[in-house]
């Protein structure tokens, strides 16, 4: 191990562990790479720059998905990145369920793609999820249960139940 | 299946690690931002002691200008008055010169023309026995036509004026005066044919060939003054006339009252 190796409670450790969890649910909730990578900048220097004391990896995890679901909001309420169309083509998946399963995913309202993103992806329960974006554990129920009848919807009850 | 897709989907996304550094030298370099909220605070509270203090040095100056009564008029910054244009003195002039040289028998008629209600309740009253009318001479009519046209207080043009030194008058006669006094009131007659005033001629004296004399009425019981005049030894010129303030008697001899 050299000195340059990252450590537990290095900054810089915990952005390399959590680097590609905060890009993908960025991505999710902008649909955009360009706005994505914005967002994750912004998270990581919100993070950097923060006095705030985490008692856990647990809790550092849930800060900054809260974090990223904030600053996606606020991309989209920039001016600029309404009139941007995402760009989510240039997501190339190797087959095509891959494709339909992500992109219909994007195709839900917003609120929607953040909790079936930590669901599915993260493998989170619905209570560190309501502790992540703040939210009541049966409104995160309730969104979870109306992304995926949407879902189905969308897939015709393909890939299985959703 | 769909969380299998949904992984798997995901896991082919690949992340951009340099990102990472970039991160971490940005984090590194000392913030520009500038704290507006902190520098409005500042600048509101900068502005608020400026207005106070403009203020409290201010009111002293407005409250001595109000008080002051010519200069808000002159320059009408504090009362919000007009400015007091400049007279146009020759524009001034005029109107006055053109004001004064209307004939005085004129004015005297516009001024019955006013008063003509007050005469009619006058006559009233003299017929029912109530004597007011000394009270109201000056608005009296004088209704003699030739008299309306006459000029008194004009300053006619220097070819048409003649004078005479007050001093050159002479007495004249009993038989002169009365010969005039009668030719007078056979052209004027013996009284106003409006009002029922009865005229009084008196000749005052003679000088080179004219008679100076003055016109009166009798208005109930005392005697008022109409104009003073000069008539010719041949009675076939009469003028008003005034008295100037180097001692003489002036008329212009355009306006022949016995040819009107």
């Amino acid at each position: 191990m050299t000195e340059n190796t990252p450590k537990k409670n290095d900054k810089r450790y915990i952005v390399e562990k959590y680097f590609d969890m905060i890009y993908k649910l960025a991505l999710s909730q902008t649909k955009s790479r360009d706005l994505a990578d914005d967002v994750v900048q912004e998270v990581f220097l919100r993070f950097l720059k923060s006095d705030k004391n985490f008692e856990s990896d647990e809790h550092i995890k849930a800060w900054l998905i809260r974090v990223a679901v904030n600053c996606s909001h606020n991309v989209f309420s920039n001016s600029w990145a309404q009139k941007t169309a995402p760009l989510t083509e240039d997501i190339v998946f190797d087959t095509e369920e891959k494709g339909d399963v992500y992109y219909a995913v994007l195709e839900l309202p917003q609120k929607y793609r953040a909790v079936i993103h930590l669901f599915y992806y993260e493998d989170m329960s619905i209570d560190e999820i309501s502790k992540a974006l703040g939210a009541n554990p049966s409104t995160v129920k309730s969104q979870l249960s109306r992304g995926r009848k949407m879902l189905k919807n969308m897939l015709e009850g393909g890939y299985g139940l959703v | 299946m769909f969380k299998k897709y949904y992984k798997a989907a995901n896991d082919d996304i690949k992340t951009n690690r340099e990102l990472i550094d970039r991160i971490f030298e940005a984090a590194e370099k000392p913030s520009k931002t500038i704290k507006f909220t902190k520098i409005y605070k500042v600048g509101t509270a900068v502005a608020a002691v400026f207005v106070f203090a403009a203020g409290a040095f201010l009111y002293p100056q407005i409250a001595k200008l109000n008080e002051t009564p010519n200069l808000p008029v002159q320059t009408g910054l504090v009362s919000g008055e007009k400015k007091v244009e400049p007279i146009n003195v020759e524009t001034e002039e005029k109107t006055l010169q053109k004001e004064t040289t209307e004939p005085i028998v004129q004015q005297k008629n516009s001024a019955r023309t006013a008063s003509e209600p007050v005469l009619e309740s006058i006559e009233e009253d003299v017929n029912s026995g109530i004597n007011v009318a000394s009270e109201t001479e000056g608005a009296q009519p004088f209704s003699i036509p030739e008299r309306q046209s006459g000029r008194m207080i004009d300053a006619p043009p220097a070819n048409d004026t003649r004078e005479i030194a007050v001093d050159s008058f002479t007495e004249i006669t009993a038989e002169e005066t009365e010969k005039i006094q009668k030719f007078l009131k056979t052209t004027f007659g013996e009284k106003d044919e409006e009002t029922g005033n009865v005229f009084i001629f008196e000749i005052v004296g003679k000088a080179e060939n004219m008679y100076l004399g003055r016109w009166k009425w009798f208005v109930v019981d005392h005697s008022s003054m109409l104009c003073e005049f000069v008539i010719n030894e041949e009675l076939t010129e009469m003028y008003e006339c005034i008295y100037t303030e180097n001692q003489m008697v002036e008329w212009n001899t355009q306006n022949n009252l016995l040819n009107n």
